[in-house]
């Protein structure tokens, strides 16, 4: 028998990137184009919900790690860009005091030392990325260095996105409470309620997708992505290869917060409005969920996924208000009975029937001799 | 030279004594083997010297440093390797890349992060050791039970290190396999610092040497194979129970 090696001809390896290159081409160029504003506008949040999906198909899908609190990061992204613009729209206001108008009716008379550096945006754009993420990093070291994990480590993470909406609402002269941090009319001099600033958010949120996807991707197929497999199904085994699963789990877990926290960053001025209801522990389930039909072992099943829940939950929602929920648990059901690698194990299914009709069928592209290896 | 040496080392789990006051030495270049009833303590010795049981007493000493308290993945970098009654093999990788993970242990952070090679060469030049190198892209998970065996003792082979403790590898073998192993182990043997834990009498006669006998968590006897085996007190504890056929021996 000789070396079963896959070598993969030009015209397979040119097919991702040609995807992918179409797909950004089309979401650039075309759909700007022809959908109104409104739509765009919508369809820009479930990108960024997409790019938490990608995280969580990282941490997830490969390291096993079930993330039910990505809503938390999502938040601490979301929230370090909504002070900013907060604080914008205060300067921006002649008539308004210096405070934001919910820490005036709180009887507050000075700007709280926490909300001081947000006035500048780089370092809101920073904080929305590395504040995420140095939580996720103290807090994986210390949970996975004890060995905590499965259904301990997915209550973990709930737990916090609880506590996280508590403090929120808890502490309204600081946050804006249940209400949350809205209007938000300029960033960065520029007003954000014209068509243009939003075409430019929704190409941004675009690009930001892709240079997730694309890192994420290279990440999956380095030695660290195997290893991160190899301590998802067997943690114990990987010590004794001598590599310390705490590191590598801590770093998956990480990139997966940054992740979401720079899609709430994005969100922020998308959607106009960041508040509890949009990042507690139904937002951090719903997140998981999304991945699970897309499918957690496929980083662009993972970010469809996303979007088909997300556009699916719009388009019943407008059709029959009460209804989306019911249909949303039995898609859930039906996707772990039967397909349980979700839409993406489907595809890659069907596409091996269609594919491999007959085994017999000589090799359709056989690939130049010299590249195969001999044993 | 003594390579590993196990310094009164006790192990107790709550009223039971697994390990009762052992002192072991190992030296540099030895194939040992470690027999002994079931319960003797032979898996507990190996779990203690990698670290997977902490001891309630005693010290292990590895090339001159106490690894009594270090961490497991430490151990293995220190070159201590070993494998598991239960094969465990990472059945979604292919046969290199669970060999390859092995042999990366060493890397940075930052290099693991690149792109892998498809078919890095050290890898390959030990599966060619185990002959699974038709076997290098198949997934793990497509191994017989033997071939997992083998890409265990591989993958143990590409962490380079200086001592091996095998538990109980050709358990469930059939005999030709046996042989393959038996030959196998001969051949690593050459460079390496060796443990076997092993069940199969007519395995240890073949390929035995330095025996040590394990009873209730304390050391019987050691010695030369037929020492041990006609050694009454082995005999009664082990011998006599478990092989009807020593009436031939």
């Amino acid at each position: 028998m000789t070396t079963t090696e896959p070598t993969p001809t030009l015209l397979h390896r040119l097919r991702g990137p040609a995807t992918l290159a179409a797909l950004l081409a089309a979401a650039l160029l075309l759909l700007p184009q022809l959908l109104e504003p409104f739509r765009l506008n919508l369809l820009a949040q479930y990108l960024c919900y997409a790019i938490v999906a990608l995280g969580i198909a990282l941490a997830w899908g490969r390291g096993g790690m079930l993330t039910l609190g990505q809503g938390v990061y999502f938040g601490l992204g979301a929230y370090a860009m909504a002070m900013h613009l907060t604080l914008q729209a205060t300067a921006a206001d002649p008539l308004a005091p210096d405070l934001p108008p919910f820490m005036v009716w709180s009887g507050l008379t000075q700007l709280p030392w926490f909300w001081r550096p947000f006035t500048s945006p780089a370092v809101a754009v920073l904080a929305a990325i590395l504040i995420p993420g140095t939580l996720a990093a103290l807090l994986g070291w210390s949970v996975f260095r004890r060995r905590v994990r499965g259904a301990y480590f997915a209550i973990l993470n709930q737990a916090l996105a609880a506590a996280f909406v508590i403090l929120l609402i808890g502490q309204q002269h600081l946050t804006g409470g249940s209400n949350g941090l809205t209007n938000f009319p300029v960033f960065a001099g520029q007003s954000l309620y014209t068509p243009t600033a939003q075409t430019t958010l929704y190409t941004l949120t675009v690009l930001t997708l892709t240079a997730t996807y694309l890192l994420f991707r290279h990440i999956t197929h380095s030695r660290y992505g195997k290893l991160l497999i190899a301590v998802r199904d067997a943690e114990d085994r990987v010590r004794y290869l001598g590599h310390n699963p705490t590191w590598i789990k801590t770093l998956a877990y990480t990139l997966a917060a940054m992740a979401a926290g720079a899609a709430g960053a994005l969100f922020v001025p998308i959607m106009g409005i960041i508040s509890p209801t949009l990042i507690g522990v139904i937002p951090s389930i719903m997140m998981v969920l999304a991945v699970a039909i897309g499918g957690r072992h496929s980083l662009a099943g993972a970010a469809a996924g996303a979007i088909i829940m997300n556009t699916a939950q719009t388009t019943f929602a407008e059709t029959f208000a009460g209804g989306w929920t019911y249909l949303q648990g039995a898609l859930f059901v039906l996707v772990i009975a039967l397909a349980p690698q979700g839409l993406a194990g489907l595809a890659t299914t069907l596409k091996n029937r269609l594919t491999r009709p007959t085994p017999t069928e000589p090799d359709p592209a056989p690939a130049p001799a010299a590249e195969r290896s001999t044993p | 030279m003594s390579l590993l040496t196990l310094t009164d080392l006790t192990v107790t789990f709550g009223p039971f004594t697994a390990l009762d006051h052992i002192d072991l030495t190992i030296d540099e270049g030895e194939l040992r083997f470690l027999i002994g009833p079931n319960g003797a303590g032979k898996t507990t010795l190996i779990d203690t010297i990698t670290g997977r049981t902490r001891p309630t007493h005693g010290t292990i000493t590895f090339d001159g440093t106490d690894i009594t308290r270090t961490p497991e993945h430490r151990i293995v970098r220190h070159g201590i390797g070993r494998t598991f009654q239960t094969s465990v093999v990472f059945e979604e990788l292919t046969v290199i890349e669970n060999v390859d993970l092995a042999a990366s242990s060493h890397l940075t952070p930052w290099r693991l992060l690149r792109r892998a090679p498809t078919t890095p060469p050290d890898a390959l030049a030990v599966l060619d050791r185990v002959d699974l190198t038709h076997l290098a892209h198949r997934p793990a998970a497509t191994l017989s039970h033997g071939q997992r065996q083998w890409l265990e003792i591989a993958m143990l082979l590409a962490q380079k290190p200086r001592l091996l403790l095998l538990d109980e590898p050709v358990a469930g073998m059939n005999a030709e396999e046996r042989t393959r192993t038996g030959e196998l182990l001969t051949h690593i043997a050459h460079d390496h610092t060796i443990v076997v834990i092993e069940h199969d009498m007519d395995f240890l006669r073949r390929y035995a040497h330095q025996v040590t006998v394990l009873h209730e968590g304390r050391i019987l006897t050691h010695g030369d194979i037929t020492t041990v085996q006609n050694d009454p007190q082995v005999r009664e504890v082990y011998l006599g129970r478990t092989t009807p056929q020593k009436a031939t021996t």
